[in-house]
């Protein structure tokens, strides 16, 4: 308890800096602020990370689409990207236009994306920073704590009890794809100058923004992330019970798996604890653990890994858990990694798993703090007929 | 044992705090530091998507849209003051391989108007793709305007823009295609986008200069061309001013160097029945780097000693102005009030000016000159402070200055709040507060005051006014904006007074220090 409520107070004095300071007078601020401490709270007390994650990650989604298509029509009266917001630069910049920016950006000195360069958040430079900070940090879990269009997937994968089709054999092959699909987008981008993904692949354009049908090319574009959208966002999580553009579309998803070595935690799965059940293995949305994972005794899930918890949440014998990575490289070295016995108080605060959800919660507050409350205010201006 | 636990853990634990902290902190100044991370690495967007690589920009002077000198607007509402104001013209480079946009392959040109709306406007550019001499030198529809062109120029090209509707028709007759118009928000920008698609017009790609000749009037429906007539008196469907029938219906047109739109749009003669003849401005298509070169050329054809000379100049006046301000003042008591703390505030007595205004204001509290002055008092503190601090004193700063702005109602009010809180933004790190915007905005605002009170006695503050306006906007990244207003700063302190024949009588007037900043600025005195 002493731990929840240590815990807890320090994710309060976040939500108050980022999602009250400045706005104590707005009920949507109030309550958001308690959405997300009582979230946190609940999470930590009861050790549910993955399910207290997905009702986050699940709200998050809608409000982020109400409040994101909110400001594109206050700002230009239409979800269409319009030739001025282009021109000006005025195009939302999102973390999954990375990969495919960098190399050209190399090359030329010039950023392939319509976007205004520094600001707090949908800019070049402010998303690039962002990135660099998950990425040392929770690396690939940005995808299932913090990602604003996850929650779609996510929300839909866990309509249905159970998984129509079974794809754990199949875990290599879509992995596989994922990385070949990111080569592909970084070279397309490149021999075209141009962000390929979001032009032609990206799905969630019908949650937030989209070009507006002026010729064949727009207009097979459009028909391209409306299937997109049907197929890997909503009807194969569904089926499958996985997040399935996340698994095989998302550059940026993939990007993330290359450099989560450099991040601060992993998921670790203790081989002699683990009695072998794969349940772990099934209820893996990323893709990231297979029979072989398993039974070759590797201690870790493959590198799709996004560390939503919820092995952790099926595994019977608490044999997976997260680790820190440094903790995890010593090991392999043979090096012992045991800590002086001390008070469980002080255990707690250097356990893995509570900073990591600690750390990964705060990126989940630091990016959804102005769009939650502004999709709250717009949906009781809303209920309050006042809509503008 | 327990020491052992206090090394193992304690290390572990204050590095966790700073992480998180740190991470905490960097986020909640994320705007900040995105801002900073900017302005090193100077990350700029394919031109392709923002209209193209710049190939120039051409300015044309503020508050010239008379015509030959006396046109005036229609009475019409919709003709709002300056609307046909052409201030900025920018050509881009021809661009093939645009990214998301339904034109592929277009030519860009962007117009900048002093004010709005965008629907009043009947703009034409008639281009000389390839200075052949061949092509058509009179306008497409004969004499709709009252103008005829250069014949060593003729056109081959021509785009009209009425309203928000624009096409590009031939010298033949036989291109007649739709251009794609849009009008920034407040309608006081114009972007044309020529589509390059027809294989007839890819001679521009190549085309390394072009002459071209740029005018607006006034659009109706109704009218030869689209062309609002002008006459004598104004009304709502026609402009007025105009002491002929040969008079031409342009309000505003670019010119090349040497000549001035006056005398070449009041160059008719109704006696052989002969229209002004407009010159074309050379536009180069491939000459960005060739530009650059060209400004910094000219600042170091500025001799050195001359650079010394202006700066002994700017620093000796500096000292004398603070000097005998003081002097003046010094013997007065506080309570002689404002035009003691404004002498004492710009002679560098900060202390003995902030105890004046203090006092002012506990009698006066809303007086929003004495507060514009606290406000800087308050920001130059700011200036000394350490950084964490200084962003509190700015924040108050601010809070003066802004509320010394909404107080603001006369004329003498508006110029100090304005140029307070413009200076202050001016000084501060954009990088930091990102100011300068607003700051460039208060600068024009107080010029547009001291035009409104004596253009001619205010010629410097003027001058000075928008020369910190082009200062503030560079500052914030508006390069094209900043090379209007330093332009027009330049245009105005250059201007010969009234019996100020030699150049030595222009420099008295303008201050020294604007001299110098113009000067190194690549605007030396002609």
């Amino acid at each position: 308890m002493a731990t929840t409520i240590f815990f807890s107070a320090c994710m309060s004095v976040i939500v108050y800096f980022f999602g009250l300071a400045g706005q104590m007078s707005s009920p949507s601020a109030w309550i958001y602020a308690a959405f997300m401490i009582a979230l946190f709270a609940r999470m930590i007390l009861t050790k549910q990370y993955s399910r207290y994650r997905r009702i986050f990650q699940v709200t998050f989604a809608v409000l982020f689409m109400i409040s994101f298509i909110g400001i594109l029509y206050d700002e230009r009266g239409s979800m269409s990207m319009t030739l001025a917001s282009v021109q000006e630069a005025q195009t939302p910049f999102c973390q999954i236009v990375i990969p495919a920016i960098l190399i050209p950006f190399a090359l030329t000195k010039t950023v392939i994306f319509p976007a205004r360069m520094a600001g707090h958040f949908a800019s070049v430079v402010g998303m690039l920073l962002i990135w660099f900070l998950v990425s040392l940090t929770i690396g690939r879990g940005w995808c299932s704590w913090v990602c604003y269009y996850g929650g779609w997937e996510e929300g839909f994968s866990r309509a249905a009890k159970k998984s129509r089709v079974k794809l754990l054999s199949r875990n290599r092959d879509l992995r596989a794809f994922q990385f070949a699909f990111l080569f592909f987008i970084v070279l397309a981008s490149l021999a075209f100058m141009s962000s390929v993904y979001c032009e032609w692949f990206c799905p969630f354009k019908l949650v937030t923004e989209y070009s507006p049908i002026t010729d064949i090319p727009s207009l097979i574009a459009t028909v391209v992330f409306i299937g997109l959208f049907l197929g890997l966002v909503i009807v194969l999580p569904f089926l499958t019970r996985k997040r399935f553009q996340c698994s095989t579309l998302c550059p940026f998803g993939a990007f993330q798996s290359l450099l989560d070595r450099v991040s601060g935690y992993r998921i670790a799965i203790d081989t002699e604890k683990c009695v072998g059940c794969l349940k772990c293995a099934e209820a893996c949305q990323f893709c990231a653990i297979d029979v072989e994972t398993i039974t070759a005794k590797k201690g870790q899930p493959e590198i799709t890994c996004a560390k939503c918890g919820e092995c952790i949440s099926v595994c019977p014998t608490a044999a997976i858990g997260y680790e820190f990575s440094s903790v995890l490289r010593r090991r392999k070295k043979g090096h012992s990694c045991e800590r002086p016995a001390a008070g469980k108080f002080l255990q707690d605060l250097l356990d893995p798993q509570y900073l990591f959800v600690f750390t990964a919660f705060t990126f989940s507050v630091m990016i959804s703090n102005k769009f939650v409350p502004d999709a709250l205010d717009r949906i009781f201006r809303l209920l309050a007929g006042g809509v503008r | 044992m327990t020491e052992r636990k206090i090394f193992w853990y304690l290390p572990r634990i204050a590095a966790l705090v700073a992480a998180l902290s740190g991470v905490t902190l960097f986020m909640m100044n994320s705007e900040i530091i995105s801002r900073s991370v900017q302005s090193v690495l100077n990350l700029e967007i394919d031109p392709s998507y923002v209209g193209g690589r710049v190939s120039v920009v051409a300015y044309d002077p503020v508050g010239d849209d008379t015509g030959f000198g006396a046109l005036e607007y229609p009475t019409h509402p919709d003709f709002a003051p300056r609307s046909l104001d052409l201030v900025r013209y920018t050509v881009h480079e021809p661009v093939y391989d645009a990214k998301w946009q339904a034109l592929a392959e277009y030519w860009q040109l962007n117009l900048s108007f002093a004010s709005g709306p965008a629907r009043v406007r009947n703009v034409r550019i008639y281009i000389d793709a390839d200075g052949d001499g061949k092509g058509n030198a009179v306008p497409r529809d004969e004499m709709a305007e009252g103008v005829t062109f250069d014949p060593a120029h003729p056109w081959d090209y021509a785009v009209a823009v009425e309203g928000l509707e624009g096409k590009l028709v031939s010298a033949d007759g036989k291109l007649n295609l739709p251009v794609e118009v849009t009008a920034s928000a407040d309608g006081k920008d114009l972007s044309v986008r020529i589509p390059l698609a027809d294989r007839r017009l890819h001679l521009l790609y190549l085309a390394e200069r072009t002459w071209q000749y740029v005018y607006v009037g006034g659009w109706t429906p109704w009218e030869r061309d689209g062309f609002i007539p002008v006459g004598e008196r104004a009304s709502a469907g026609s402009g007025g001013g105009a002491p002929s029938g040969f008079t031409p219906k342009i309000y505003d047109c670019l010119v090349p160097d040497g000549k001035t739109q006056a005398e070449i749009l009041s160059a008719w003669d109704e006696d052989s029945f002969s229209v002004p003849v407009l010159y074309p401005v050379e536009i180069p298509l491939r000459s960005v780097r060739a530009e650059k070169k060209g400004k910094s050329g000219s600042v170091a054809a500025t001799a050195a000693s001359k650079i010394a000379e202006l700066e002994a100049l700017a620093k000796a006046e500096a000292e004398t102005a603070a000097a005998a301000a003081w002097a003046e003042y010094e013997s007065f008591s506080v309570k002689e009030g404002m035009e003691f703390a404004v002498a004492a505030f710009g002679s560098g007595a900060r202390d003995e000016a902030e105890a004046a205004f203090d006092r002012i204001l506990s009698s006066e509290p809303e007086n929003p000159t004495a507060l514009a002055y606290k406000g800087s008092l308050v920001a130059l503190r700011g200036a000394e402070a350490t950084p964490l601090a200084a962003v509190e004193i700015i924040a108050e700063a601010y809070r003066l200055l802004d509320r010394a702005v909404a107080l603001a109602k006369t004329s003498g009010e508006i110029i100090a709040s304005r140029l307070n809180r413009g200076n202050v933004s001016k000084s501060i790190p954009e990088t930091v507060f990102g100011k300068a915007l607003g700051g460039a905005e208060d600068f024009l605002v107080a010029a547009e005051e001291f035009r409104k009170l004596d253009p001619l006695a205010h010629r410097a503050d003027i001058a000075e006014a928008w020369f910190n306006a082009a200062i503030c906007f560079e500052t914030g990244g508006k390069k094209s904006e900043a090379g209007t207003w330093l332009r027009e700063a330049a245009r105005v302190a250059w201007l010969p007074s009234a019996g100020e024949g030699s150049s030595t009588a222009i420099v008295s007037v303008i201050p020294a220090s604007l001299v110098l900043e113009l000067t190194m600025r690549g605007f030396p005195q002609p």
